[in-house]
């Protein structure tokens, strides 16, 4: 279990604490592209890191982030005019340009040399691969964006390659992030219904069905950790591996899928303290079985969304949430169809992540060997956390924009193989390598 | 701004860690954890979390001993194996 104090820090990323000052060294997904369609469109309420913010796109195109508040006496900046130049606040008509330069104060003398004094508050952003990022630290000028492969595989001729997305949860940012890492809950939550003779043979989802508490390799890297979790594949001379990776601060790459053959990483950003927006960026190239397979990836297509609305909490909600008990189908968990009879794969780890609460209280928990995984990224982010806090150490990956060009998924190897090196010209960025059937995925 | 952050003091390379649950008793289970590349680094403990400060006190206990003893640190066989698959795709 965590101390009080340790939960704290994991859990707390407003402006001063120590997780806070370690996340706003990066580069932080706010928002999606297609949020703002238009030149001179509409503002949107961006709540990040506990601090609330508004992003526009300029008249001639540029993307600003300013804080809500204006300087002048604090009225919202939501309501605003976005006029070319910068945002104007209704209240009183001052101007501020995408810098935080108060550009025109019309309430005070026109030769008044007070505007020049007066700052808003803005953040650096850019966009990339559908996203746009905010630098929110410290340095006068920002450090380089993580290096991503998605955003190699992004060409510009190719649009539709990779595809970005977001969906909000409603619970610190530390529970979703753990639930990408912890991938014995596989076994149960998605697919705990299940018998092997439900998963074709030979595949990765059999081996998984087959032995539900694998094995587990860790290794500290660059970027955070990779594990990579085993159990015995179709004869006892090869093992099936699912290797994952946790990427300083809140990226996750999932070993779903065939490794070598998926370009794609997750960013669990929290909004506040009790809320999060997941971005996921990657090709659609999950395998999909045959639908009269009843267990597997292939049950994601239900995750319709609500509306946006301009409310701080009111981008990207799932249809099925807390309030309508994310629809659970009592007797389709009952038909032995489904462990929990919530569809879909996504509203399954979205309920059971809130289900924990707003912040979950890690010092009542009971872990186990299968949650080693999890304590080792805690402790990477503790530490780098403190580091950061005490004496300005540089937390991991922020000066190293290549270390974060990996890949995770799922692999056959022979029991003598290291993990590691056999793998490694699958997870090196570069040409995808279909040498396996991605069918041999089986939907895992 | 000080130097990039490394996780722990005395910075040994990245070995790759074994975590396996092993039945010690009946119905008693513990979290057996190991380095692949230090011989003897093998601790167990029900507490995971223990079980981790266990082996990283072994890992550093062993690699002061390298050190006293004026030798080199074993290549982490995931590195050196790496570079093997490597150095083999460059001369083919």
């Amino acid at each position: 279990m965590l101390s009080v104090e340790d939960n704290d820090i994991l859990t707390q990323t407003g402006p001063g604490t120590p997780m806070g000052e370690l996340m706003r060294e990066y580069w932080v997904p706010i928002a999606l592209s297609s949020e703002f369609p238009v030149a001179g469109g509409d503002q949107v309420r961006i709540l990040v890191l506990s601090e609330r913010l508004i992003a526009f796109r300029s008249p001639d195109g540029q993307m600003g982030l300013i804080r809500e508040a204006c300087p002048h006496r604090g009225a919202s900046l939501f309501y605003g005019r976005n006029e070319p130049d910068g945002i104007r606040c209704v209240y009183h008509g001052w101007k501020f340009g995408t810098d935080g330069g108060c550009i025109d104060m019309p309430s005070e003398p026109a030769n008044s040399n007070f505007k020049r004094k007066i700052r808003a508050t803005t953040y650096p952003v850019q966009e990339r691969i559908g996203i746009v990022w905010a630098y929110l630290g410290s340095r006068e000028t920002p450090p380089p964006m993580p290096n991503f492969e998605a955003f190699d595989v992004h060409a510009d001729d190719e649009p539709d390659e990779m595809i970005a997305s977001a969906v909000m949860r409603d619970c610190n940012w530390l529970q979703g992030m753990e639930g990408d890492l912890d991938t014995s809950h596989f076994g149960f939550l998605h697919v705990g219904h299940a018998q092997t003779s439900d998963a074709p043979d030979g595949t990765f989802l059999q081996y998984a069905i087959a032995d539900r508490a694998p094995r587990y390799k860790i290794v500290e890297r660059d970027f955070g950790a990779t594990y990579g979790a085993y159990r015995q594949a179709d004869d006892p001379d090869h093992l099936y591996w699912r290797i994952a990776h946790f990427l300083f601060p809140f990226y996750a790459m999932i070993p779903t899928g065939a490794l070598g053959q998926k370009v794609g990483v997750r960013a669990w950003v929290p909004m506040d303290d009790e809320h999060m927006m997941m971005f996921n960026i990657g090709a659609d190239t999950a395998y999909r079985p045959d639908p009269e397979q009843e267990v597997g990836m292939w049950v994601f297509e239900d995750d319709r969304l609500l509306p946006n609305t301009t409310d701080w909490y009111g981008r990207f909600r799932l249809e099925k949430h807390q309030g309508n008990d994310y629809l659970i189908d009592r007797d389709l968990q009952r038909s032995g169809r489904s462990f929990t009879g919530i569809p879909s794969i996504h509203t399954e780890d979205q309920a059971i992540t809130e289900s924990m609460g707003p912040i979950y209280d890690r010092t009542k928990e009971h872990l186990g060997t299968s949650d080693v995984m999890v304590i080792r990224m805690r402790r990477l982010l503790i530490a780098a956390a403190r580091a950061r806090h005490e004496d300005g150490t540089v937390p991991p990956g922020v000066d190293q924009p290549d270390a974060y060009q990996e890949r995770s998924g799922g692999v056959v190897l022979g029991k003598d193989k290291d993990w590691l090196a056999a793998t490694a010209y699958l997870r090196e960025p570069g040409e995808l390598r279909y040498e396996m059937d991605i069918q041999m995925t089986g939907g895992a | 701004m000080s130097a990039s952050f490394r996780p722990d003091p005395v910075e040994p390379p990245a070995y790759a860690l074994s975590a396996t649950a092993v039945e010690t008793g009946q119905g008693e289970w513990s979290c057996l954890l190991s380095y692949d590349d230090l011989p003897g680094c093998e601790v167990m403990d029900p507490d995971p979390y223990r079980a981790l400060d266990l082996i990283d006190e072994c890992r550093d206990a062993l690699i002061a001993e390298f050190g006293a003893r004026g030798e080199p640190l074993p290549t982490p066989r995931w590195i050196s194996g790496h570079r093997a698959v490597r150095d083999q795709n460059v001369q083919s």
